[in-house]
């Protein structure tokens, strides 16, 4: 049994406690789904929404994703253990317990619901409790382990932080936000089925039916030119619905088309996986980015 | 400008649709992991969103 003396005076064991625990909640996702929030914020708002409510929803939204992560992780335990890139996690490393894990998660997921109950609406609040359930339940225990469509549907629990950003502006959530979501929707399956071609390996070994996997890497990138095509008619649609000007159109136009070119040109180059992985999640934040500041700029 | 850009963007979102749709459900059937009528309702459901979707912009 551990004598609590010597852990306190032991800081090393505190610093890797601390560590593993910040580990747990995959801050590094987290800062992309931030990404989307504060822009659905500022358009929601039609300008600044103010730094109080700016903060009270980010950080409740991290606490909700960050929950969401840590749960993720129980349940990926045993198949993170197989892969190369998470294996060395704090599950299967064995740095921590499953039910401390567990605890952790849904103690900041509930910290995340009343924290944006609290300092912003019922809604906003549900929106991020229902991203976390999404997550868990339909994605990580329904889906992943069953469909190549894991990704697809999976993903609209990503796509969920652009609502709960519009509705702690406006308490609702309007045509906007919903194009937001769906520009995250139409976004993530060629995201991540590019680290699936990357990590093909890994997700075989896992027995995660990832569509690059099951149909091979030539035919998965056919199946994200498709979802590429639909993705750049959506971020057209949000300029067309008005709520953001021409700096949108011409940053959603150029990175569309750059977008569009980089996924064609991985179909004969899958070795580019992981640079285009990257430049996805740039051309995201190049999308949200142009949404707040064509806000805050033609406003 | 938003006239056009409503109607390249909805061209540019059903284009996509009909090739998602059209390699899910007749160019790859060994994806099919949960059998007929799941994966059927996984592919068209969000579809049938998106589609949702444009209808109520061009609706609104």
């Amino acid at each position: 049994m551990t004598n609590p003396a010597v852990r306190i005076t032991n800081p090393r064991a505190d610093t890797s406690a601390i560590k593993t625990y910040v580990e747990l909640m995959k801050l590094r996702i987290i800062e992309l789904l931030l990404i989307t929030t504060l822009p659905a914020m500022i358009a929601a708002a039609d300008g600044w929404p103010g730094w109080w409510l700016a903060f009270a929803t980010l950080f409740g939204g991290t606490l909700s994703s960050a929950g969401a992560n840590a749960i993720n992780q129980v349940i990926d335990a045993e198949t993170d253990a197989l892969m190369g890139r998470t294996r060395g996690r704090p599950l299967p490393t064995g740095r921590v317990s499953k039910r401390a894990v567990l605890i952790f998660g849904i103690v900041l997921g509930a910290a995340g619901f009343f924290w944006l109950w609290a300092t912003t609406n019922l809604l906003a609040a549900t929106l991020s409790t229902v991203g976390l359930l999404a997550y868990v339940f339909v994605y990580s225990l329904l889906l992943k382990r069953s469909t190549t469509q894991n990704i697809v549907i999976g993903g609209a629990a990503g796509a969920v932080p652009a609502l709960v950003g519009w509705a702690a502006v406006t308490n609702s959530v309007e045509m906007p936000a919903w194009i937001m979501f769906a520009i995250i929707f139409f976004w993530t399956p060629p995201h991540f089925w590019a680290l699936a071609v990357r990590y093909r390996r890994d997700y075989e070994r896992a027995g995660i039916p990832m569509l690059p996997v099951v149909v091979g890497e030539r035919r998965a990138m056919d199946h994200m030119v498709a979802y590429t095509v639909a993705l750049i008619g959506v971020t057209l649609l949000l300029y067309a619905t008005g709520p953001v000007g021409w700096i949108y159109l011409f940053f959603a136009a150029t990175a569309g088309i750059g977008f569009f070119l980089g996924t064609w040109t991985l179909r004969d180059n899958p070795g580019a996986a992981m640079r285009y992985f990257t430049y996805s999640n740039v051309y995201l934040s190049i999308i949200f980015t142009a949404i707040a500041a064509d806000v805050l700029v033609l406003s | 400008m938003r006239d056009a850009t409503l109607i390249l963007g909805t061209v540019l979102v059903g284009g996509g649709l009909v090739m998602i749709l059209w390699r899910e459900l007749f160019g790859a059937a060994e994806r099919r992991k949960t059998g007929a009528v799941r994966d059927t309702f996984e592919v068209l459901l969000p579809v049938a969103a998106t589609v949702a979707l444009v209808v109520w912009i061009w609706v609104a």
